[in-house]
């Protein structure tokens, strides 16, 4: 092995190789993904301007090093058991994701369907005000630099959190980011994740904490509600 | 071949090779703005990397700074030390191993260090644009475009100055150490553009982007960084010891091996994930079969340095080099454990994983190019360290930080997987509890930064003295004087 050329030449068929078998090969795969129609439309749904900019929002402040945006499939891991998803989440939910910020760290919860664990858009702005006020023990930081906290005078906005003679006022920044955390629903049923068979007992009652949600098996919800505000 | 170092011999030379001296001087330039900046770089890096950890105890430090929130600092400390010190200082040791073993002087310098300062300032530009918020969200390639495109002319410029430099060697023989820098040349050159240029430039859609992520970081880490590793390692073993290397041919075995499965190793990151089950299952596969270069590789260092590694703990350079060997060693195994499905049904998204990274990045990676940058410094300025002892105490330091680093992340991190496991762990208690462990690490990085802080101040007054010296010398030249005799 003293021929440089030789060396080269080896090397760039080692890189070729894995090239063509991860990153071609899977853009045939994935790359011919187009929206599927569901009952509701075509999906994935796209999102509103607000949700649009949220998501900008999102990634600006790298939420993602923290949360992950995937839910395992049954059997693997707790995430379905936890309350994270009705189902896994697969390659078409992703779709008009851009970036698709995946994650790769659980220092908070997953977040795949928290528009639909947790639907009111009032907890979105305390919890991310003062985490530990809704979620004691919480290790998120607040995010009070998305607010305005402004004295009370008149009537408050209706998105503002009043707090002792203060009114606390989202920033465009913070309605966005909401509006996002809002969409973030990957519950349609798909021909490769089907939703487990609809049962009986009631949906968790403790969605929109970070407790466990007991076996959600019975949790199936069909269809994903219209878009969000 | 087999019978010498092969690092200092002449025998199949067709041109004679050149002094070790002058080889030595004529990288001074471009290697001294490389390993300056990379220090900083690297200080910097773990500063950012201690505010990170600081913030996992609590949620409130520093938290109303919105340019030091968690999500956006932990990026900036990764590629701080990635790109600003791996990647940087790496190419500096490259480029001097490379005329070292081919007997010549560097040429290029000029373009080398225009290109060293291109690199910093788009690093720069791109570090300040995470902070500010404007991180393309796909990780360790969280750079804006303008600074990845500035970062790839400069590697673009280093890598021709660097592969014209090796056409043109004198020695033409091989060693090992170089195959695996015409690779590392050559793999970072694709990777990092193949990868921004589908991610960030023209991006690929939804999910298919985190294959691309994660083939790039998985590159990276145990491709490129563990070629730079395994060439440094190959070079100085034999070199400090004054022994032949044990086996070329086995040297050739774990080469071709770690190229040929290191590359698909990162469909790993996404068992379970969104993506066709082919993908992580080819991975899988790949992962078990790393055993064969890791077991090649180490075999070979180990018969090499067989019944003397005492000698070599007892040389600064040399226990710098032996941490990074034992590391990569059980860094790989790690690797090939957490590329297990059941494993990884507990490690992944824990702390464990960035427990890997730290290990290859800092025990591994770092240790080596230290290392080999104690050892060069002083014969390309021709200055000897100032503290010869901080060089001992940075080794403590960083050995003990590393190891405090990284047992930290595994336990928390594997605490953390088996409690997310069970489904009735409340999930904030989990994360509490691994907070001790985070405890453990934090110390670590606290005596990283100490270590950074000794080798940034030892490595600045050398360089002071040795700038003073070229004044000095280059004013008597200009105005005619009698030249002056360099000091030892």
């Amino acid at each position: 092995m003293n021929a440089g050329p030789l060396v080269f030449l080896g090397i760039l068929l080692s890189t070729a190789l894995s090239f063509w078998g991860l990153v071609i090969a899977p853009a045939f795969q994935l790359g011919r993904q187009d929206l599927v129609e569901t009952g509701a439309g075509p999906y994935p749904t796209g999102r509103t301007g607000a949700a649009q900019r949220g998501a900008e929002v999102y990634r600006s402040l790298g939420c993602v090093e923290c949360h992950t945006q995937q839910v395992r499939p049954r059997g693997y891991g707790t995430d379905i058991a936890r309350g994270w998803g009705v189902r896994r989440t697969v390659a078409q939910d992703y779709l008009r994701d851009q970036p698709a910020l995946l994650g790769a760290l659980r220092i908070g919860p997953d977040l795949s369907n928290i528009g639909a664990r947790s639907p009111d858009i009032r907890w979105h702005y305390e919890h991310l005000y003062n985490p530990r006020k809704l979620v004691p023990g919480s290790m998120m930081p607040a995010y009070r630099f998305l607010f305005d906290k402004r004295k009370l005078a008149g009537t408050p906005p209706q998105n503002a959190i009043v707090d002792d003679g203060y009114e606390i006022v989202p920033t465009e920044d913070a309605d966005a980011l909401v509006a996002y955390l809002l969409s973030l629903q990957s519950q349609v049923s798909l021909l490769e994740a089907p939703l487990p068979a609809p049962a009986t007992n009631a949906v968790p009652g403790d969605a929109g904490t970070n407790a466990p949600a007991g076996d959600t098996n019975t949790a199936a919800k069909t269809n994903v509600a219209a878009p969000t505000p | 071949m087999n019978g010498t170092t092969s690092t200092e011999t002449t025998s199949t030379t067709i041109v004679e090779r050149l002094p070790a001296r002058d080889i030595d001087l004529s990288c001074r330039p471009p290697l001294m703005l490389f390993f300056g900046s990379g220090l900083i770089w690297l200080f910097v890096g773990t500063l950012f990397a201690l505010i990170a950890a600081i913030k996992l105890h609590g949620p409130g430090f520093l938290a109303n700074i919105p340019w030091l929130t968690f999500g956006r600092i932990e990026p900036a400390a990764a590629n701080c030390v990635v790109y600003g010190f791996g990647v940087q200082v790496s190419l500096g040791v490259l480029l001097w191993m490379m005329c070292r073993l081919g007997g010549m002087r560097l040429l290029f310098q000029p373009a080398l260090c225009v290109a060293g300062f291109l690199w910093n300032v788009a690093l720069t530009a791109g570090i300040v644009a995470i902070l500010a918020g404007w991180s393309t969200g796909c990780e360790w390639l969280e750079m804006p475009h303008f600074s990845a495109v500035l970062m790839l002319v400069a590697y673009a410029l280093i890598g021709v100055c660097a592969i014209t430099n090796f056409h043109l060697r004198r020695d033409r023989a091989l060693y090992p150490s170089q195959w695996y820098i015409l690779g590392a040349l050559f793999w970072f050159a694709w990777i990092f553009s193949a990868a921004y240029l589908m991610l960030i430039l023209a991006p690929v859609r939804g999910a298919f982007q985190a294959v691309v992520n994660a083939w790039y970081i998985s590159n990276l880490t145990d491709l490129w960084f563990a070629s730079v590793g395994i060439a440094i390692i190959y070079y100085f073993v034999p070199k400090l010891l004054n022994r032949p290397l044990y086996s070329r041919p086995l040297a050739a075995f774990g080469f071709w091996t770690l190229a040929f499965f290191a590359q698909w190793l990162g469909m790993t990151r996404l068992i379970s994930g969104p993506v066709p089950a082919w993908m992580p299952s080819v991975s899988i596969a790949a992962a078990a079969l790393m055993l064969v270069p890791l077991i090649s590789v180490a075999m070979n260092w180990y018969l090499t340095a067989e019944g003397r590694t005492n000698v070599l703990r007892q040389i600064d350079t040399g226990r710098f080099i032996w941490f990074a060997a034992i590391s990569y060693v059980v860094a790989t195994f790690a690797l090939i454990l957490m590329g297990h499905r059941s494993t990884a049904a507990v490690t992944q998204f824990t702390y464990a994983e960035v427990g890997r990274t730290a290990l290859v990045l800092h025990g591994f990676l770092g240790m080596a190019l230290l290392g080999a940058l104690y050892y060069i410094v002083p014969r390309i300025t021709e200055f000897q360290w100032p503290a010869l002892k901080h060089v001992r105490l940075h080794f403590t330091l960083y050995a003990v930080g590393v190891a405090l680093l990284v047992f930290g992340l595994f336990a928390g991190g594997i605490l953390q997987g088996l409690r997310m496991n069970q489904s009735t762990a409340d999930f904030v208690a989990l994360i509490k509890s691994t907070v001790p462990f985070i405890g453990i690490s934090t110390l670590g990085l606290l005596l990283l930064l100490a270590g950074q802080a000794l080798a940034l101040k030892n490595f600045f007054t050398l360089s002071h003295r040795s700038n003073a010296h070229v004044r000095a010398y280059a004013i008597d030249f200009i105005t005619g004087r009698e030249t002056i005799r360099r000091g030892a």
